[in-house]
């Protein structure tokens, strides 16, 4: 017996060892929550870094590469939680005026030599796991997006759904934004996808999972456009991508029926010609779009059969005409007019992307794959060759349901 | 032995060694071949579970009383027989060396980054060590208890990602036909072999007949289980992409995302959850190894047996010097699985039923 309790005594040691778990313990104040990261070109930002600081004429605020040019410019989000304004207590807003975040830039080549170099001048060692929102510049983008996102890809600590996005102006400059009524504006950028319900002409498929899954298998994706001042930030539009690499923008409303071709569409509105009178206006709201993109081969030749079907409402009508509505002529009409303006603004749309940049943004190709795969890995080394002169055959049919409350 | 177990406990034998650490990489290796076949594969390896299930349990009928190793002696005779215990002490050791080391390397990678995998390693080995010193009869009653914990989790990871699947993703099927899907299957018959564990305890329940039923659910559960995931996987990531991922199902539990800000990291939930699950499966592994090496060392010291193994686990454990090194390592253990699996226990099954009807006439 007197044996067995000291072994009882020693597995209790050596398991309230390993009960602490004293390797990885974290004080969780004492993390720098990560929750945004902006790339931009190194040339855009020279004067953010500490470039007060010298020594011996040489700037020690910069940060000195082991190899390679410095090409870019991070910056991570950090919040000041203590200056909150949205307090989880409800004790009132902090003060206003003051900044909430803490942004850190440094210009460096390899981002994680640049993460690392983060922790010299932050003593809350930066932390991913609750990363919200990455933007890229547009010059960035232009020279490709693999080389300062393979981190993102592979370290743990980031989640495949992070969002990603494009900006034509410094990217530095979303993670400066004051916003109205959030705190953070990585936090507030990474909530704006999730108003596609409320309009089409943003991208919100844009995490970086699909992204990294695109450049995988060679796809070309489009990623969201923003734009910002100093307390607001403008979702709307597309960046185009083909290899990795940014050719071009799209539009609003392209975007809008680009999201139409794609399937992606949750909402928005279409603005028609009023029937017979069509110096007027009449918006349809967007219920429900479904489309089904299917290849037809023959022969040689391959069609791309795109069948859209859309339960749309009336929601205005601004003119005279609004006394009719409430009439199966004027809906039928107003039908066949949206189906009319919808399949032509698809097909032009269409017809813009290819002529312009050749990018496969509506997945024809991942279509061609999935009903036709022998037609598929024969052309697939030639696709965008091909893609351009693609025939497509497009038909929509749209319902009417609703006019609201008013006839 | 005094130990008789209630039949239903089977399920959770069953169920327990079949799910466990393959589960993390097992998309990526069947998709590798099958692509976006790879569930029609899983269904193959159902019926393939189902027929080994049922031949270790018809085996363990005949020879009421003995383990697997012991019949295997009694069957093929005292040379052939130690070969074939000295192959299955050969899997069962690196499966459970392997199994500590990717362990070790997952929870390092995504929960304990400076926690030494010697401490991970040695610590799980404790605990298993103190559950098989005790006897089969507790061992039951904590595969019991972990049961529900990992059926539901299971169902969890199964369905938060719903949201982010494209169930087109799995167009065009049958492409190819069936040889890319039969090689799919040869990837993935390891995951199959635990249900041998069915050999090894049936002697310690009280009516071995009455458990049939439950080794079909369990299987059939198992089964279920990495049917939907293999699914999951390429529904939310396309089969191209599964083939860059290292760990599959982490990153699916990495990829669940609600619109409200809870369950932002899924994946802690998840680890929570599969830790039990690792432990489960190395411990019913160390139980058949240990039993496999008492009948081939025909000795009845189970406690050296036990202590004398854990050297050799840290051997293999720490053999491979990076992760393709551990992959490939796996991929050897995997054949032999497959050798074990698809060619000695029908041939195994065929002699024991010779056997037998030459003893009834």
């Amino acid at each position: 017996m007197k044996t067995n309790k000291y072994f009882i005594v020693i597995i209790l040691a050596v398991f309230s060892l390993s009960l602490t778990g004293c390797w990885d313990y974290k004080e969780i104040e004492k993390r720098g929550y990560v929750l945004g990261i902006a790339i931009d070109k190194a040339s855009a930002v020279e004067d953010k870094v500490m470039n007060d600081i010298k020594l011996d004429n040489k700037n020690v605020g910069k940060m000195p590469v082991e190899k390679g040019k410095i090409k870019y410019a991070y910056t991570i989000q950090i919040p000041i939680i203590a200056r909150a304004q949205a307090k989880p207590t409800g004790q009132g807003g902090g003060p206003s005026g003051q900044e909430r975040t803490w942004n850190l830039t440094f210009m460096g080549n390899s981002f994680f030599e640049v993460v690392r170099e983060f922790s010299t001048r932050l003593d809350y060692a930066p932390f991913f796991e609750h990363l919200q929102a990455i933007v890229i510049s547009e010059d960035v983008a232009k020279m490709g997006i693999v080389e300062p996102l393979d981190l993102l890809f592979r370290d743990p600590e980031i989640r495949r759904r992070t969002r990603v996005f494009i900006t034509p102006q410094n990217a530095f400059e979303f993670l400066e934004v004051s916003p109205k009524i959030d705190d953070y504006s990585a936090m507030y950028l990474a909530s704006l996808p999730l108003n596609a319900y409320k309009t089409s002409r943003m991208a919100h498929k844009t995490d970086l999972g699909e992204v990294v899954a695109s450049l995988h298998i060679k796809r070309d994706f489009a990623l969201p456009m923003v734009v910002c001042n100093k307390e607001e930030i403008k979702s709307a539009g597309a960046a185009l991508f083909k290899e990795g690499k940014m050719v071009g923008w799209l539009g609003e409303i392209e975007t809008a029926y680009a999201k139409w071709i794609t399937d992606v569409a949750l909402g928005g509105e279409v603005v028609i010609d009023t029937p017979n009178r069509p110096n007027e206006q009449l918006t349809l709201e967007i219920k429900n779009v479904k489309t089904d993109i299917k290849p037809i081969i023959k022969g040689e030749e391959i069609t791309m059969s795109i069948k859209t079907k859309a339960q749309l409402n009336i929601a205005e009508q601004m003119g005279e005409a609004f006394l009719t509505i409430f009439n199966e002529e004027f809906i039928k009409e107003a039908e066949r007019i949206a189906e009319e303006q919808i399949t032509k603004e698809m097909a032009d749309n269409i017809d813009f992307v290819r002529r312009e940049y050749g990018v496969d943004v509506f997945e024809f190709g991942t279509a061609l794959k999935r009903y036709e795969p022998d037609t598929w890995y024969k052309v697939r080394d030639e696709w965008h060759d091909i893609f351009p002169v693609v025939k497509t055959d497009i038909k929509v049919e749209i319902e009417i349901k609703q006019v609201g409350l008013i006839k | 032995m005094n130990n008789k177990l209630k039949d239903v406990t089977m399920l959770s034998f069953v169920i327990h060694a079949m799910i466990g650490i393959r589960l993390l990489s097992l998309p990526r290796d069947v998709v590798k071949y099958a692509s976006n076949d790879a569930w029609i594969s899983v269904i193959i390896v159902y019926i393939s579970a189902s027929l080994t299930g049922y031949g270790f349990y018809w085996i363990g009928l005949k020879y009421p009383g003995l383990n697997f190793s012991q019949i295997n002696e009694k069957v093929l005779g005292k040379l052939f027989g130690k070969v074939m215990m000295i192959a299955i002490a050969i899997y069962t050791i690196s499966t459970i060396g392997l199994g500590l080391r990717v362990f070790a390397d997952s929870i390092n990678l995504f929960l304990l980054e400076s926690t030494p995998s010697i401490l991970i390693i040695s610590i799980m080995l404790i605990a298993c060590v103190y559950c098989l010193r005790k006897d089969i009869g507790i061992m039951s009653i904590i595969l019991d208890i972990l049961l529900p914990l990992l059926i539901i989790s299971m169902i969890i990871l199964v369905l938060l990602p719903v949201g982010k699947m494209e169930p087109k993703n799995i167009l065009p099927v049958f492409y190819g036909g069936i040889k890319p899907v039969i090689k799919g299957f040869l990837q993935i018959v390891d995951p199959v072999l635990p249900c041998g564990i069915v050999g090894y305890v049936l002697p310690h329940f009280a009516e071995p007949k009455k458990t049939k039923k439950w080794v079909f659910i369990g299987i059939s559960i198992s089964a279920l289980v990495y049917f939907l995931i293999v699914l999951m996987c390429i529904m939310v990531f396309g089969s191209d992409e599964i083939n860059y991922l290292i760990f599959p199902t982490l990153s699916l539990t990495k990829s669940i995302q609600l619109r409200a800000t809870i369950f932002e990291r899924a994946e802690s939930f998840f680890m929570a959850a599969w830790i039990p699950t690792t432990f489960t499966t190395i411990i019913l592994y160390y139980f058949a190894s240990t039993l496999n090496l008492k009948a081939l060392l025909n000795t009845k010291k189970d406690a050296m047996i036990t202590y004398a193994q854990i050297p050799l686990f840290f051997i293999i454990a720490f053999m491979p010097e990076n992760i393709v090194e551990v992959f490939k390592y796996l991929n050897a253990n995997a054949v032999l699985a497959q050798i074990l699996n698809l060619i000695y226990i029908p041939l195994f099954v065929l002699a024991v039923f010779l056997k037998t009807r030459r003893r009834t006439k």
